[in-house]
């Protein structure tokens, strides 16, 4: 059922709290409005013992401790009505929104995502040279294209164990002997390397290049 | 005799008046008023006479007729007991003692579900029907808000209504 507008009066007019033009106003709605009328009954009845000496007895002081953080979220609560809490969110909203474009975005920016060999790498693909695919006897050294100046590679070969890593600004990197010496026939190796900007971004990287040594015999 | 709107007739329907007429009589005179229901009395009767001779001729609404005739009489009677005051006060009227024991029943109900509704309702209602003190005003000495107030005051009445009806 629709609330009937006056309703929200019926508290002021039995509390005497009206103007005399909304009395007069209230008393010949009452008079058409059933509704009004009865409800009004009935909060009256409730009123007037209300009102009765001894029904009610002023509650006990609270604790100062309290009521002060209570009243002063009270007093504020109190404060922010929509109105003003609108007054104060719009504009913080429209700062917050302001300085957040204004904040200079120039970071490096991350390389595109490709696949690459057995996987998924960031950055672009570096171009292998040598060794790949079956050579003769073992590499004395690992070379790639450049992608870029003043990269820095970083450059790691594997067998079944980990056999260098190694880094250069140098687009081949020589295998020392001692790593070369444990290159054996027959067996595969495989070498990757990643190339670094200066400020340390990776930059591009190569697939896992396999590579086997023919046996000999 | 004629009828209202729902077919009612007319003289039937001004005497369905009586509880509203009454309240708007005892508002203005005060329930301590000795005569109030003779007040009343009076105005179903002017109302009733009025139909009669076909001074009301449906026009506006009953409620609306009957609020007119209500208004001048309780102006008319607070005119004429300003000046029988000035020579004697009217002596305090008898009550029905059945309405009487029936309304003290249902006062001492209310008191007793205001008794025991928590201390946070109950401060609200003191302060804003006992003290008299405006929504705002409650909101202040209770640093909460006065929406807050209504809420509490509303809540609160709604329980000792739940708690009243037969």
């Amino acid at each position: 059922m629709r609330k009937c507008g006056y309703e929200d009066k019926i508290d002021e007019y039995l509390l005497d709290r009206m103007k005399p033009e909304e009395q007069t106003d209230f008393e010949e709605h009452y008079f058409i409005c059933r509704s009004c009328f009865e409800k009004m009954s009935e909060r009256n009845e409730i009123v007037q013992v209300l009102r009765k000496e001894g029904v009610l007895v002023r509650p006990e002081a609270r604790p100062a401790a309290a009521s002060g953080f209570r009243a002063w979220v009270g007093r504020v609560l109190a404060f922010l009505t929509p109105c003003r809490l609108a007054a104060v969110v719009v504009p913080t909203a429209l700062v917050v929104l302001a300085v957040w474009l204004l904040i200079p975005r120039g970071g490096p920016v991350a390389p595109p995502l490709v696949l690459s060999g057995d996987g998924t790498v960031r950055g672009a693909a570096i171009p292998v040279v040598s060794p790949v695919a079956e050579v003769a006897e073992a590499p004395s050294y690992l070379e790639w294209k450049a992608v870029g100046e003043d990269i820095e590679y970083q450059v790691s070969l594997a067998g079944d164990t980990p056999l260098l890593n190694a880094s250069t600004k140098e687009t081949r990197v020589v295998l020392p002997e001692e790593a070369r010496a444990r290159l054996k026939p027959g067996n595969s190796y495989s070498w990757q390397v990643r190339a670094f900007k200066a400020d340390g971004a990776l930059l591009a990287e190569s697939g896992r290049v396999k590579f086997r040594i023919r046996a000999k015999g | 005799m004629e009828a209202d709107k729902k077919g009612v007739p007319l003289d039937e329907a001004i005497l369905g008046y009586r509880p509203v007429i009454s309240f708007r009589v005892r508002k203005a005179l005060g329930s301590a008023t000795p005569d109030w229901e003779d007040v009343v009395d009076e105005i179903l009767t002017q109302a009733i006479e009025k139909v009669k001779t076909g001074a009301f001729r449906g026009e506006s609404s009953v409620g609306t007729f009957l609020y007119t005739i209500t208004t001048r009489r309780i102006i008319d009677h607070i005119r004429q007991k300003t000046k029988v005051l000035r020579h004697a006060p009217e002596p305090a009227s008898m009550p029905d003692p059945h309405d009487e024991t029936e309304s003290r029943e249902r006062a001492r109900k209310i008191a007793s579900v205001v008794n025991g509704l928590k201390p946070k309702f109950r401060e609200v209602l003191y302060l804003y029907y006992y003290q008299d003190l405006s929504r705002d005003e409650v909101a202040r000495e209770l640093g909460i808000s006065p929406r807050r107030v209504s809420e509490r005051v509303n809540y609160a009445i709604k329980l000792i209504k739940k708690s009243v009806r037969p």
